[in-house]
C-alpha cells in the first residue's frame, strides 16, 4: 500500500512538473509530437477508407 | 523557434494594417494555461479591416504567400504549424480577441485568448474535446467555475453552463 502511494506521489509531482514548463517549452513539446499525430491521422483514414468503399463499416470522423 | 515564426508574422501583418487585431486560441493557446496537448494546427481569432470584400481572407493569404509561406488547403503553413484564420464571427470571440494577453513568447509579443474565453469558447462549441480543455483549464485553476458562469451568462450559454455544470463538475 505504502509502495502505490509512493507511485501516485510521484506521478504527481512529474505532472506537477510539466505543467509548470513554459509555454513556449511546452508548444514545443506539441511540435516533437506531430509527426506522430500525423501518422496516426493518415493510419486511421487508411484503415477506414476500405470499409467505406465495400460499403459498410464505420464512417470517418467528420 | 518555429512558433516564434508564427508570432513575427502575426505582428508584422497587423502593423502593415492587413489586419486590424489578432490572437491565438484552440489548444495551443490552451497549453499556455494546462499541460502540453497534441494538436497539428494552431488557431487564429482575427479582426479584419472594416473595408474587407467579399473573400476576407484573401489580404491575409496574399500578404502570406509574399513572405514566402504556402497555403495548404484552408491553413498557411509555418514551420511545423498550418495555421487558420478564423475571423471573430460573434460577439463572444470579439470580447475574447479584444481582451486578449500580450505576452512575451521567446522575445517577440505574441496576443493570446485569456483562459475564461478559451473555456466558454469550448463551451459554446460544445465537442468531446472541448469538454476536456474546460475541464483541464479549471483543473490548471487559470479560470474558476464563477469567472466561466459570469461569461458564459453575458453570451447566452447559462444553458449550456448549466449542463456542463451538472455533467461534470457536481457530483
Amino acid at each position: 500500500m505504502n509502495e502505490l502511494r509512493d507511485v501516485f506521489r510521484r506521478q504527481a509531482e512529474w505532472q506537477k512538473k510539466r505543467v509548470s514548463l513554459s509555454w513556449p517549452e511546452k508548444i514545443r513539446l506539441a511540435e516533437g509530437a506531430q509527426e506522430t499525430l500525423r501518422r496516426f491521422r493518415e493510419m486511421k483514414t487508411n484503415v477506414l477508407s476500405p470499409s467505406r468503399d465495400q460499403g459498410g463499416g464505420q464512417k470517418g470522423n467528420a | 523557434m518555429s512558433m516564434r515564426r508564427v508570432a513575427d508574422l502575426l505582428n508584422e501583418m497587423q502593423h502593415a494594417g492587413v489586419i486590424a487585431d489578432y490572437a491565438l486560441f484552440g489548444a495551443a493557446a490552451q497549453m499556455r494555461y494546462t499541460e502540453a496537448v497534441a494538436t497539428l494546427d494552431a488557431d487564429v481569432l482575427i479582426a479584419l479591416k472594416s473595408d474587407e470584400g467579399l473573400d476576407p481572407l484573401a489580404s491575409i493569404f496574399e500578404f502570406c504567400r509574399s513572405r514566402g509561406y504556402e497555403l495548404k488547403g484552408e491553413a498557411v503553413q509555418i514551420g511545423p504549424w498550418p495555421v487558420q484564420f478564423i475571423p471573430a464571427f460573434s460577439a463572444l470571440t470579439r470580447e475574447a480577441l479584444k481582451q486578449a494577453d500580450t505576452v512575451d513568447f521567446e522575445g517577440s509579443p505574441f496576443r493570446v485568448v485569456q483562459a475564461v474565453h478559451l473555456a466558454v469558447i469550448a463551451l459554446s462549441v460544445g465537442r468531446g474535446k472541448d469538454y476536456a480543455r474546460i475541464i483541464a483549464l479549471l483543473e490548471s485553476g487559470s479560470v474558476t467555475p464563477d469567472e466561466m458562469e459570469t461569461v458564459a451568462q453575458r453570451h447566452g450559454l447559462a444553458e449550456n453552463w448549466k449542463r456542463f455544470k451538472a455533467r461534470f463538475l457536481d457530483e
